[in-house]
């Protein structure tokens, strides 16, 4: 059995470990690039979402690589979220793909239990393996974690610009190939030190200002729809503090396994929004009602253009942004919109918040 | 007592209920006038810049309404179970209110909110109304009242079927007249709209949990069966959700002839009117 699944930022270097760890081969398609995103935009329809097309994209290029499943997760809900693994299945299916399609879904567990049935017909090891398969992956995605929580930290104080991202890339490289816990564990000391080793010794106690990333999951955590955005953050001189990480989404500390943090924002965020309406929006909110608290300067929200809840989310933070007076850069993607824009609006933004507050 | 109901998005769903519910409470109703190029303006000045059309009409219904009537009457529809089945509203549905307390001051607002995880739709009339010192009685009898109005009607029959939201295809300005025009040419057909609230296999489009959008894919299966001739699909230009139910029915409906019509508010209508026409003379051919 050979399986994919969308490709969305860093979140492939934990789930291969979990997909080998269940002696299931994984097919990584390559980073996305520009052709990935029109083979994408062909076949999808018009008015989609740019996650969508991307994904897709990646999907035909998987299967083309030699994938025969594709495990989708999926949630019963009022974003467009929840129709992807259908949509997509229908398009390649027209398209003459043949694959076997597994659905994760809240309210479904009977596809888990099929996967591992079939896997394991007599072998009654199951729950031990996959308990271990589990810890193996959270090990990994937690080390991923801090290391690009520290790449973000030193960026605005590193010796020479973009070194920072060149030592994190080695070192997920690094942990990609890596499978033995110990190991993994020897990347992460050596990681760190080079890291922080980056720092220029003149910036070490200066002051950073801090900005909010928040929007939708797929526009923040995936470096080629957003344009590198984080890093570009970085190298201006700002900390880019998103608000999900591939880390986060996959769901072993934030929003989807309900940790404490999902209440405070449901709370702060009940002022202007009772209710979710679907995807981030009640993240998009609360997330920048605390950040408000926190003292950060600045927020910027990303999310892809014709995106229900977000654009719903947008009419609010234009009132959040009058009320508490804190500047707000909105930034809506899709496959038209270019890097030079980004990057324009970007260095207007840093320097409005430079001239503003310091 | 006034009440401002706004002409837009909910209202087309809740059109006869509404207006025999407050007739039965002896409440007078305001409702705003047919969407014209003012409404259109305003709603778009005041809403925020990337949300779908209806909405930034709808803004503007409201702020017609504002100093004209004492409450403004909206409803959040959030989760209805349909044979044990969660069904949602689009996300504009069930963050409307919100949106809209954010963008005006000074509102009265009764808002209704429909969400059957905390309590079914009678008892959130109740809860509603019982502030204006009305009798639990007197609403629920005009609750009932309403309901039995409702009648559930026969298919008519017809050569063509547009699919498209009600608060798209009656109002006249958003669908740039396309009814009237069909009515003109005197070809019949049918609207999507007939088959809301109408029972069909619910297994059928069983991953499809919009509940305003399934009776559009219903239709498109009744198309499917019963051999009709075209399918005009009329759209706003951001609907999110039409970009995935569209594509369903056009999936389903392989073998028909599908005009997809795409409107926002810098579509003329004499281009429109080209793609109609030539759209029903392929039809006349075909009818040969």
């Amino acid at each position: 059995m050979k399986a994919t699944f969308p490709y969305m930022g860093n979140i492939y270097i934990p789930l291969s470990t979990l997909l080998k760890e269940l002696d299931i081969e994984p097919v990584i398609p390559p980073p996305p690039d520009k052709e990935t995103l029109v083979l994408g935009t062909r076949y999808s329809p018009e008015l989609m979402c740019i996650p969508f097309k991307l994904t897709l994209g990646n999907l035909i290029k998987a299967l083309e690589m030699g994938a025969d499943t594709i495990i989708h997760c999926s949630g019963f809900w009022s974003c467009r979220y929840g129709y992807y693994p259908y949509l997509h299945s229908e398009i390649l299916r027209q398209l003459g793909y043949k694959f076997n399609h597994i659905i994760l879904k809240r309210e479904d567990w009977k596809n888990i239990y099929f996967i591992l049935k079939n896997l394991y017909k007599k072998n009654y090891k199951v729950i031990t393996k996959f308990m271990k398969a589990i810890i193996k992956t959270y090990y990994k995605s937690k080390i991923m974690e801090e290391l690009e929580r520290k790449a973000m930290e030193i960026r605005p104080k590193e010796k020479k610009k973009g070194i920072a991202t060149k030592v994190l890339n080695k070192y997920l490289k690094k942990l990609y190939e890596e499978n033995n816990i110990f190991k993994m564990e020897e990347i992460r000391k050596k990681g760190r030190e080079e890291l922080i080793n980056l720092i220029d010794k003149k910036k070490v106690n200066s002051f950073v200002p801090k900005i909010k990333i928040v929007g939708e999951a797929f526009c923040v955590v995936e470096p080629y729809v957003n344009f590198r955005i984080i890093e570009k953050l970085g190298e201006l001189g700002f900390y880019a503090d998103p608000f999900l990480t591939a880390h986060s989404w996959l769901g072993f500390h934030s929003i989807r396994l309900g940790n404490n943090i999902y209440k405070k924002i449901r709370n702060l965020a009940k002022k202007y929004w009772q209710y979710n309406v679907g995807g981030e929006d009640t993240n998009t909110i609360g997330h920048s009602l605390l950040a408000i608290k926190d003292g950060y300067s600045g927020i910027i929200h990303l999310h892809p253009f014709g995106c229900m809840p977000q654009t719903m989310a947008d009419g609010i933070l234009e009132k959040i942004s009058k009320e508490y007076n804190i500047p707000i850069l909105d930034i809506s993607l899709d496959e038209h919109t270019s890097e030079n824009l980004i990057d324009n609006r970007l260095s207007a933004f840093c320097e409005m918040i430079k001239r503003r507050f310091f | 007592m006034k009440i401002g109901i706004p002409r837009g998005l909910y209202y087309y769903y809740y059109k006869d209920f509404l207006i025999e519910f407050f007739k039965n409470l002896k409440w007078e109703i305001v409702l705003s006038p047919e969407t014209n190029q003012k409404i259109i303006e305003e709603g778009s000045k005041l809403a925020p810049s990337e949300i779908c059309l209806p909405v930034k009409v709808f803004f503007g219904h409201i702020k017609y309404l504002l100093d004209k009537c004492d409450y403004l009457f909206l409803i959040r529809f959030v989760k209805k179970y349909v044979n044990k089945f969660p069904l949602f509203g689009c996300p504009k549905f069930i963050g409307l209110p919100d949106l809209i307390k954010a963008n005006f001051d000074n509102l009265r607002l009764l808002e209704l909110v429909i969400d059957e995880d905390k309590r079914n739709e009678e008892k959130n009339y109740l809860s509603l109304f019982s502030k204006f010192g009305l009798s639990k009685k007197e609403i629920l009898k005009a609750y009932q009242k309403a309901k039995e109005k409702i009648k559930k009607k026969e298919l008519e029959k017809g050569e063509i079927l547009v699919i498209g939201h009600p608060y798209i295809l009656f109002d006249n300005r958003l669908s740039l007249d396309l009814l009237n025009t069909l009515n003109n040419i005197g070809i019949k057909y049918l609207t999507s709209f007939q088959f809301y609230q109408k029972d069909f296999d619910f297994d059928k489009e069983r991953e499809y949990s919009w509940y305003f959008h399934r009776h559009l894919l219903f239709s498109a299966h009744w198309a499917k069966e019963n051999n009709i001739l075209g399918i005009i699909i009329i759209n706003n230009f951001p609907c999110g959700t039409s970009a995935v139910i569209d594509e369903r029915i056009k999936n389903i409906c392989k073998d028909i002839n599908i005009l997809q019509l795409i409107i926002d508010e810098h579509t003329q209508k004499e281009s429109f009117l080209t793609r109609l026409e030539s759209f029903l003379d392929m039809i006349k051919i075909k009818k040969k």
